[in-house]
């Protein structure tokens, strides 16, 4: 048994009460304290000390820090945090801009011994796992084009979310949301060389995109095509993979309201069987009961805290790379 | 935990052909008179399932009782037939050979085609979830009946060794090297037991027997049918292709979900895969038209099409309420 690892949590919203959630549950982690402006959320935190500004955090007797703030703030505290000699486990996006990252892997770079990991928490859903496991044990032979579609719908107070402020955000739904779904491109692809793209506000009263259209090419011609939207009346999430031997298609991707539906794997061998109708081959869905992505992710980081091994999933070569993809995707915006 | 559906255009009729069903079904009944009719050769036994002796008689059936365990809805023949005197029967009556020879051999290309490959496609993909080096390890099936699984299995190279546990037919004309084994083996990252938990006199025992042949972070893929399935809710004892000594045992998810944590194993993946339910309810009104449905499953038997039929069926799937049963489990605690 290690000794627990304490942790101090900045930002204490959302995604701030959700790590805390899954840190409670960790047999080695504990959480001691947390800061956020906002008086009004410490009270779901009832049982650590609050504070308001996150130096006070940083300066506490903790081993890590989780940073889950807007991401004009994200770079600073991830900075000031490593080189106060803190692990940090950082929500996506790594920062507003390219730069912001490259800021942070400097500081990573001068203090090696600590670890650094990036929210990607999509690489841990059941769904993507059992695809990733399908691809790799070759069944299905090669992968010829990935096709994925992440959109939901904004909704009453979309318009005013920090989010959707390019001043706080750095961009919009692409960079909020749809870099999960260019970090999964670049699971199952690498590195990706060509891109077109038409990226757009089409109907939010907003000063970032609520629209983003790409096709992507990585160097052996593999194309990828990416729609993030917030115009999705109907959440959806849905990846499809196809092979040379067969397609997996993850569909839905399971939330606390379940709202982008069940999270499955349907998949199927290419049949030329006489027969099969063509067109119509045998398949299979798997069904996903829960989702321990949550869990995972940050069971993944403290492992490698404690056993002082090296990140391998959400590390910041990934961020900076996914965030040099999603800046391609507005840079070469053909409108 | 996860689940799974199928759907691969299977038609009753492929494999269960009606006239060598009859022939079977009727082999298997006179037989079972004269295999079982010492009443020393049968005994009392609790629910196999949750071990509670709390039941009814659910319905009687060629003179043997099918009770239902009031506790887990697990449905079970007692008096049975003792270990020894299925034993006895599975090595020498005629519907045992029957069911090999005959049935087994016309029915290969579709069993082989619609069941066989999606059991492949099922052990291939939870074999990845565990080893997750490219490892070669050993795979054993018990009281083998379909030897085409292994030929199945070795096209997809996921297993170095391939084994037969007592298997019930000759491996003769099989291509590949297969090990047939006598005694238990041990350490295998796969085990498969495919229709057979029905047979057993005791679930229980022969779960364990089978868990104990793997290796701690192997897997045992066992299929069998459940009472918690549509057709079996529908037609009870009048499904049929139910009978002793083939379907000792229709235990109920619930109860095979009491029998797998008795056992201390866990499950990674429970689903009813069936894709049959519907068909079975519509040839049992074709042989039997005294069975009596509810009207809405009449209406939807008359009035509505394939497609229909077809949704219907994978709804079944997706909730886990077909007849056919497939459970994954393990010996060692999983996350998912």
């Amino acid at each position: 048994m290690y000794k627990p690892i304490r942790v101090g949590i900045v930002g204490l919203g959302k995604m701030g009460k959700t790590r805390a959630t899954e840190l409670e549950r960790h047999p080695n982690a504990v959480v001691v304290c947390g800061a956020d402006p906002a008086s009004n959320a410490y009270s779901d935190f009832s049982g650590i000390k609050c504070f308001d500004d996150y130096f006070q955090v940083i300066e506490s007797d903790i081993d890590a820090v989780f940073v889950a703030t807007p991401n004009r703030f994200t770079p600073e505290i991830v900075i000031r945090s490593l080189d106060a000699g803190k692990h940090v486990f950082c929500e996506k996006p790594p920062g507003k801009t390219i730069d912001d990252i490259k800021s942070i892997r400097a500081a990573e770079e001068r203090n090696p011994e600590l670890k650094l990991k990036f929210g990607f928490n999509h690489r841990y859903h059941g769904g993507i796992q059992e695809a990733y496991r399908m691809v790799r044990s070759g069944r299905f032979g090669e992968i010829i084009w990935l096709r994925g579609v992440y959109g939901k719908s904004g909704g009453p107070g979309f318009e005013e979310q920090w989010r959707n402020s390019k001043d706080l955000s750095g961009g919009g739904i692409l960079l909020d949301q749809g870099i999960h779904m260019v970090d999964l491109f670049r699971l199952f692809c690498g590195d990706f060389v060509e891109v077109k793209s038409m990226v757009s506000t089409t109907y939010w009263n907003i000063d970032v995109e609520d629209n983003a259209f790409a096709l992507l090419r990585d160097e052996r011609g593999r194309t990828a095509m990416l729609h993030s939207t917030s115009t999705q009346w109907k959440h959806r999430f849905n990846l499809e993979i196809c092979l040379t031997g067969g397609y997996i298609s993850v569909n839905g991707i399971l939330s606390s309201t379940r709202s982008y539906g069940d999270e499955t794997v349907t998949f199927s061998r290419k049949s030329f069987d006489e027969n099969s109708p063509a067109g119509k081959p045998r398949e299979e869905v798997i069904f996903f009961d829960t989702d321990p992505s949550w869990e995972m992710e940050v069971a993944d980081f403290l492992r490698c805290v404690s056993e002082g091994l090296p990140i391998t999933d959400g590390n910041s070569d990934q961020a900076l790379q996914a965030m040099r993809l999603v800046f391609s995707i507005y840079e070469n915006d053909l409108m | 935990m996860k689940h799974v559906s199928v759907s691969s255009f299977l038609q009753a009729s492929e494999i269960r052909p009606s006239t060598l069903m009859a022939d079977f079904k009727r082999l298997s009944i006179e037989d079972s008179r004269t295999f079982f009719l010492n009443t020393a050769k049968i005994v009392e036994v609790p629910c196999p399932a949750c071990g509670k002796d709390d039941c009814d008689v659910y319905f009687v059936k060629y003179d043997f009782k099918y009770n239902i365990c009031h506790n887990c809805h697990s449905v079970y023949v007692s008096p049975r037939p003792t270990d020894e005197s299925l034993a006895e029967y599975y090595r020498y009556s005629r519907a045992s050979r029957f069911r090999y020879e005959n049935l087994g051999k016309n029915t290969a290309y579709a069993r082989g085609n619609h069941v066989l490959r999606t059991y492949v496609n099922w052990i291939g993909r939870i074999v990845n979830e565990i080893q997750s080096a490219k490892l070669k390890a050993s795979y054993t099936d018990i009281g083998t009946g379909l030897s085409q699984i292994f030929e199945e299995l070795d096209s997809v190279q996921i297993f170095e060794t391939l084994q037969a546990f007592e298997p019930m037919i000759s491996m003769k004309e099989l291509s590949m090297d297969v090990q047939i084994l006598n005694t238990p083996p041990r350490d295998q990252l796969a085990v498969s037991s495919f229709e057979k938990l029905e047979h057993q006199f005791s679930p229980h025992d022969y779960l364990n027997r089978a868990s104990q042949m793997l290796s701690p972070d192997g897997v045992l893929f066992v299929t069998t049918r459940t009472i918690s399935g549509f057709d079996l809710q529908i037609l009870g004892g009048n499904a049929p292709y139910i009978f002793v000594p083939e379907h000792l045992n229709l235990l109920s998810i619930e109860g095979i979900d009491h029998l797998i944590q008795k056992i201390g194993l866990t499950i990674v993946e429970m689903s009813t895969p069936g894709q049959l339910d519907l068909q079975f309810v519509q040839h049992a009104l074709e042989e039997n038209s005294d069975i009596e449905i509810p009207h809405f499953l009449q209406y939807l038997l008359d009035h509505r099409d394939e497609e229909a039929h077809a949704d219907f069926q994978s709804f079944l799937q997706k909730h886990r309420l077909s007849s056919h049963l497939r459970i994954a489990v393990s010996r060692k605690k999983r996350n998912v």
